[in-house]
Order: structure tokens, then sequence, then C-alpha cells
């Protein structure tokens, strides 16, 4: 019952260590760039100014921009298969790495809510500290406009904080979309409200720009009769305001003087001539640079501008001299760094989904269309330049059925170098399916297997997007693997064994254990000549155990049931009953001593937490098993 | 496009905006900002709304999953009867208690969150969509012995019972009286 620490380790050891190396690297952002502007002398006046509010909302604004940023890079799925497929990552390690991709994307995701929280709830006490704590020293660093303005106005007047508002909407919905229970019962919403992303993502660039004065222009309209001269001028000063903030100085000076504090772009700004004017410094003309917390009128007088570094002799050095301060100082916004750090994921995704686009372009040529028992249909198709590799999964699209839906389904059967043929299986459950399969099986001819390719120059026209990859694609790469289906979920199972009834001697997979379990006996027919095929060319071959099948009948009403006649072979390998985990682990491990198996289970939750379980513990028989999964919805 | 259920997204998102209400409430009151009285009531709106929306309500097609602990309040729910069953009522309720939070800062975002579920819910309601309870199936006690109907009439071995059933059919000169077909001739005569 103990926790094989190598098996754990092999299992889970990698996964946690990179999760760690992200958790470490928020962190370390976050405390930087809270220690920046705490204690960083180009922000004293505004951390004086907004205090915490301000080193909150910059720190969780960091993090903010390291998540924006990765999330991205998880759903780049075709790269991800070509990372998968090459040689460049030649460690199944890191490839199994790649099965946790999806993970990643929710994990970043969540982390973007929650310090968007952060962010969003320090800024609001930030626009209450900018219209409390006002200040007439310093003009150009208030994004308030005069003392007690409301923060309402704040945060709906200024491009960050509409830009804001409107991305904490469009984040409400794409989160409140995406909990498991609306991907599980109504995909359609959760997929179409995901790709609100990209407002997302063009929001988060103009939050950044800070362009304040694109909006307090258009509020200059004064009075009615040069309202529409001063509206003509605000509107082609706001455009020419971007490049040219000297002109607009110039025009405006006559006109409202609030508006020059507006000049510079961006909320926070940061201190520029800090060699001239070091912070806290005395200015000889009476105006006092510290403890503005102290009222405005208190502080004019001169001889309460000494500083109170003398009263504490043990402070720092620079607190004992009575700094003189050449200049004003003066204030200028940062760079927007989120633009660094988005820019470049966000064009990577862009130029992959083009790359998907272009691919996708051209539509399939359908050979055949099966109905299987049980609600299965296979369909047989061709296409130009197709290549997969064998656990791969396609997205197919059919505007036909639905102009806007796509959907995943793993190949059956791959293109091989004598045979261009591919095919899926689809189980027919929602409405899509439904209505693609009344498209292309007439419903006269459902119960009929095959339909002859005379019947089928009305076939819809279809398109695929993929092949992406998936963890199953190991499983030709372990000396001893064990494959568990249920159900459907033999889908990824089926490509190998029709890769391995091509040829199996480039691989290095020598054993195969294949678990196949299902409620209904019906089920078993859709690839039970596969299987046969299989088995009889092992055996031909002179390596019976090469594939050894076991099949699983989890259901039953006592009635003694069989596949088929034909299917000797299979008949006898059918156990009625659920498996017994256990046994069969410390089976395998018993004949494979001392070898590393990998574990591959496409099927319901409950028998995938078993083998999890069962894969990271003990065996008498050093045999190491490697769980490898594949996450739906 | 034609088959989603708007509800239950709408009831996720009124959730969530509950939560946001009753956060934002906090930070009023315990900030002590001007107006604090709104941040209590955005705390009373939030819990309240936090209340009803947390039965999820069925799925007319499949099976819902239910929230951790749902049944208590999907009693308590149901005992209102058409005022919690009509989405229509949760629209204006929604938007109703959504309005005072509006007024103060800290709670706007919670409004702005609970004016979108109030809208959703008033699709759903046009829809036709109606909240039903997700009631607790009845436990099956599996009763021992209820499949056995009639004990074996004859001694071991017995054919399947694919053989047992069909008596009638078979070929006339098999001696009636149990389906087991002796090989030879018995009789109970000691000769």
């Amino acid at each position: 019952m103990a926790v094989s620490w190598r098996s754990w380790l092999a299992n889970e050891g990698v996964k946690h260590l990179c999760l760690l190396i992200w958790l470490s690297l928020n962190v370390l952002l976050f405390w930087k760039t809270f220690l920046l502007y705490n204690q960083g002398p180009e922000y004293h006046y505004l951390h004086e100014m907004l205090g915490l509010g301000l080193c909150l909302s910059r720190a969780s604004a960091s993090v903010l921009n390291l998540n924006c940023s990765l999330i991205l890079l998880p759903m780049c799925r075709t790269l991800l298969a070509f990372l998968r497929g090459s040689q460049k990552v030649p460690s199944r390690r890191t490839r199994r790495l790649l099965d946790k991709s999806r993970t990643f994307h929710i994990t970043c995701g969540v982390t973007i809510c929650i310090f968007s929280g952060v962010h969003v709830a320090a800024h609001l006490v930030n626009a209450l500290n900018f219209s409390v704590n006002y200040r007439e020293d310093f003009v150009e660093l208030n994004a308030a406009r005069y003392r007690e303005e409301d923060p309402r106005k704040l945060l709906f007047t200024t491009v960050p904080g509409l830009t804001g508002v409107c991305m904490v909407l469009v984040l409400f919905l794409m989160f409140t979309a995406s909990t498991y229970a609306i991907r599980v019962s109504n995909y359609d919403i959760f997929w179409y409200t995901h790709n609100l992303f990209f407002v997302f993502y063009m929001l988060l660039m103009l939050h950044v720009s800070g362009s304040v004065q694109l909006l307090s222009c258009v509020q200059l309209s004064v009075t009615p009769w040069t309202a529409a001269r001063q509206a003509s001028l605000s509107i082609t000063n706001c455009l020419s305001c971007l490049h040219h903030p000297v002109v607009l100085h110039q025009y405006q000076r006559n006109e409202h003087s609030f508006f020059t504090n507006t000049m510079k772009r961006g909320l926070l700004k940061y201190q520029t001539n800090l060699d001239t004017h070091p912070p806290g410094c005395i200015n000889l003309n009476g105006t006092h640079y510290q403890n503005t917390h102290l009222p405005e009128h208190l502080s004019e007088h001169f001889h309460e501008s000494f500083p109170g570094g003398f009263s504490k002799p043990d402070e720092l050095t620079q607190n004992t001299f009575v700094k003189i301060c050449m200049e004003e100082p003066r204030f200028q916004a940062n760079f927007p760094q989120t633009w660094l750090w988005i820019s470049g994921p966000l064009c990577l995704y862009c130029a992959e989904r083009l790359y998907r686009c272009i691919r996708s372009n051209k539509p399939v040529t359908i050979i055949s269309v099966t109905s299987h028992p049980s609600d299965v249909v296979e369909i047989r198709m061709v296409k130009e330049n197709f290549k997969a590799r064998p656990g791969q999964y396609i997205i197919l699209h059919c505007p036909s059925v639905s102009a806007l839906e796509n959907h995943p389904f793993t190949l059956t059967m791959c293109p091989t170098e004598t045979k261009a043929t591919f095919g899926v299986h689809l189980k027919i459950v929602g409405d899509w399916t439904e209505r693609f399969r009344d498209l292309l099986l007439p419903p006269s001819s459902q119960d009929s297997e095959i339909l002859p390719f005379i019947q089928s120059r009305n076939y819809p026209k279809l398109y695929i997007d993929g092949p992406f990859g998936s963890p199953f694609e190991e499983s030709l790469n372990y000396e001893v693997s064990l494959c568990v289906a249920g159900g459907i979920g033999v889908t990824p199972f089926a490509s190998i064994l029709n890769t391995l009834l091509d040829d199996w001697k480039p691989y290095k997979l020598r054993r195969l254990y294949f678990i196949w379990v299902c409620r209904d006996i019906q089920s078993f027919r859709w690839f039970a000549d596969l299987l046969c095929v299989l088995y009889n060319k092992f055996w031909q071959e002179n390596r019976p155990d090469y594939v050894n099948i076991q099949l699983y009948l989890s259901q039953t009403d006592g009635i003694q049931k069989i596949i088929g006649e034909k299917y000797q072979a299979l008949n006898s390998r059918l156990f009625i009953g659920r498996p017994r985990w256990k046994l069969l682990f410390d089976e395998i491990a018993k004949c494979n001593r001392g070898k590393t198996v990998g574990v591959f289970c496409c099927g319901p939750n409950s028998i995938s937490k078993t083998l999890h379980k069962l894969s990271n513990r003990n065996n008498s028989y050093g045999t190491r098993f490697e769980y490898n999964k594949e996450s739906f919805s | 496009m034609g088959q989603i259920e708007w509800a239950m997204w709408a009831n996720e998102q009124a959730l969530a905006s509950g939560l946001i209400l009753i956060t934002g409430g906090i930070v009023a009151t315990a900030g002590q900002f001007t107006q604090w009285y709104l941040g209590a009531y955005s705390i009373a709106a939030g819990v309240l709304v936090c209340l009803l929306e947390y039965p999820r309500g069925k799925r007319s097609k499949g099976s819902t999953m239910e929230r951790c602990g749902q049944k208590y309040l999907t009693r308590v729910v149901k005992l209102f009867g058409p005022l919690t069953r009509n989405y229509y009522i949760r629209a204006f309720l929604h938007l109703g208690l959504a309005v005072p939070a509006g007024f103060l800062l800290a709670t706007i975002l919670g409004t702005a969150c609970l004016a979108i579920a109030s809208g959703i819910y008033l699709l759903a309601a046009i829809r036709g969509e109606q909240w039903s309870p997700i009631e607790p199936k009845p436990k099956e006690r599996p009763q021992i012995g209820g499949t056995i109907k009639q004990p074996p009439s004859n001694p071991p071995p017995r054919p399947p019972a694919e053989a047992r059933k069909k008596p009638s059919e078979e070929a006339a000169g098999v001696p009636t009286g149990g389906p087991q077909e002796n090989p030879m001739p018995v009789n109970d005569e000691v000769v």
C-alpha cells in the first residue's frame, strides 16, 4: 500500500517541479515590484499620496503580465503537436509535460482572476486616495483634477479606468462560463464566451497605454456657439495629441488650465530627475516636499521643514543632511511593459490560428460511411498531404450541420505510406452528431451496415483541422504498455492497433495489454474484426504474447452472451463484470520485472483515478508504472 | 445554439456576483467609506443572492451536477413555489437588488455583474425555462432473494436456462414432468 517514491517521482515529479518554478516566478515578480514601489526613490511622492494601494496594484499588475502572456502558450496546439512528434524534445519526461498543458492554462486563468480582483480593489482605493490626497505641488502626479473629485468619475472618464471596467466584465463572463458544470452541460456557452479573449487582449493593450487626454478633451465643449468649433478642434487635437503633446499644450494654454495636467500619458508616473531633486529635499522657496499627511497650509512654514532625521541619529545618513532641491521634480509615465510581455505570445497564437485556417481550407473527400451498432458511425476519408500519427485527433467542421461548431474526434485509422485513407468513429450523443448522421446516412438505410459508394454523391462538405497531439502517442514508445479503454474511449487505441497491424517492428513497443470495458455487448463489434485480424497476424508471426486482449462486459442481465460466432478469439477473452485492477497490475508487474510500463487510460474518471493510484503504488517486482492521461472537457 | 440552457449560466453568474457584492460590501464597511451603510446593504443583498442561487436547477435534458450540500437549500427554495420557479421574477429581483449598490465605489462592480446575470435570466425566462429542484433519488434497497422467483425443480446437473424454458417445444416423446431429459429410461422398479 505504500506509495513508491520512485513511481511517484516518475509520475508526478516533473509536473510538480514545473508548478513550483511557475509559482516562484510569480512570487518573485510580485515581491520585486512591491518593493520597488514601496521603497524606490523615484516613486516616493506617488507612494506618499497613494500608500499601500499603489504597491499592491502594481505588484498584482506584474503578476497579471506574466500570466496573461503564459496563458496563450498551451493553446498553440499545432506547435505542441509538433513538439510532441519531433526529435527536438527527446526526453519522454518533457514530452509528458505537454499532457498537462490544459491544466496549466486553467491554473494561469484562475491566477488571472484572483489577481485581477486584487488589482481592481487596490486601484479603487487608489482612485479614492487620488481624490482625497490631491496635491497642488505636483500637479502632474495627480490623476484627479481637483481635490475631492468623485472617484467614480476618475473610474469612468479615464481610458485606463473605462477599459479596466470593461475588462472586468469580459473576464466575469469568461470565468462564469468556464466552470466545470457549464463545460459539461452546455459546451457552446463556454466556447463562444471564451472567444471574447481577443476583446480582452485589445482592451488590455489600451488599458496600459493610459492616454488620459483622449477622454478629457471630449468634455471640452464650453459654450454653445463655440462648441462646434471647439469640438472639432478637440477631436483633431485628440487624434494628433498622441504624437504631439507639445502642440496640444499650445492650443490649450488659454483654455482650461487643468487640461495641461493630463498632457503626459499614463496615470502612474515616476520621477526622472532624482539627482537634482532627491525626494524629501528642501526647496528654498518654501515649498516643503516632505510629510504630505500634514495639511497643506502648515507645511508652508519654513521652520517645520527640517527633516525628521535629526531626532533619530541612527537613521540613514542622507536624512541627517539637509538637502537642497535644485529644481522641481519632473515626472514621466512608464513605458507600458505589458506590450512587451503579451505581444510575443499573442503574435504566436494568431500565427498559429492563421496557419490552421489555411490548412483546413480544403474539404476532405468522404470515401465510405458505415453504421455500427450502439449508435456509432464510422467515416473514412482522404485528404491531400494529410499526415497523422496514431493517437492524434482531428476537429471536424461541417457547415451544413452548423456554421460555427467544431467537434474533436480521435482518428481510428491513420494514413500510412501505402494507404492514404484515414477514419474516425463518431458516437451519436448530441444534436450535432445526430444531424451529421442524418446528412450522411439517409434515415431509411440506417439499419443497413455499409452504404455503397454509388449512393454517396450527396455527402455534405466536411473540413478537418489538425491533427493535434495527445498522450496516447507515447504508447508506442514504451517497451510494455497497458491501455485501458472504456466504451467509445477505445478510439485512440484503435489507431494504435491499426498501426501495429500495418507494421510493428519500427516501434519500441514489445508487449501491449489491451483492456476494453463496455456496457453493451454489441459495442465490441466496432473493432472485433480489427482485434481478430491482429490476433491472427501475431499468431502467424509467432509472437502470440505481443497483444494481450481482455474484454469486460460491466453490466449484464444474466443471459450468456457472445460477441459473434466468428469471433472465437474474443469470446474466450470476454469476462463478465468489472476488471479487478489490483490483480491486473500485480500480474503485469510479475510478468515484466524491472521494466517501465506505460499506463494509458481513456474512459470514465473513476477508472482513471483508480489506475492513477495504482500506478503510484509499490510492488515487489521492481516494475515501474508511468501514468499518462488525457483530460476531456 | 438552439439547445443552450441559459439559466445555468445565469445561475453561475448570479452566484459569482453575490460573492463580489459581499466582498465589496466588506471593503466598504471595514474601510469606513462615506455612505458605508450602502456597504452593509450590499453584504445583505449578496448573502440573499447567494442563498437563492446556490441550489442548481435541474436541466431539461440529461443529468445535472449538484453543488455540494445543496439539498438543504433546495428544500427551502422549493417552499416559495412560483416565486422562485419563475425566472422573470428572479431577473427583476436581481436587477432591483443591484441598483442601490451601484452608488458606492466599492460595490459598483458587483452591481454590473448582477445586472448582467439578471439580463441572462431574462433571456432564459423568455425562452420558457423554469427552475425545477433536483430531487434526491430514492435509494434502492437491494432485496435479498428478490431475483429468485422459483427454486430449481431438478437436481444438478441442470441444463442452462434456455433449455429449461422450452419444454413444450421439444419433440413428442420426451416425458413431461420436468425439463430433465434422461438419456436412458429410468423406472423405479427393482427387478
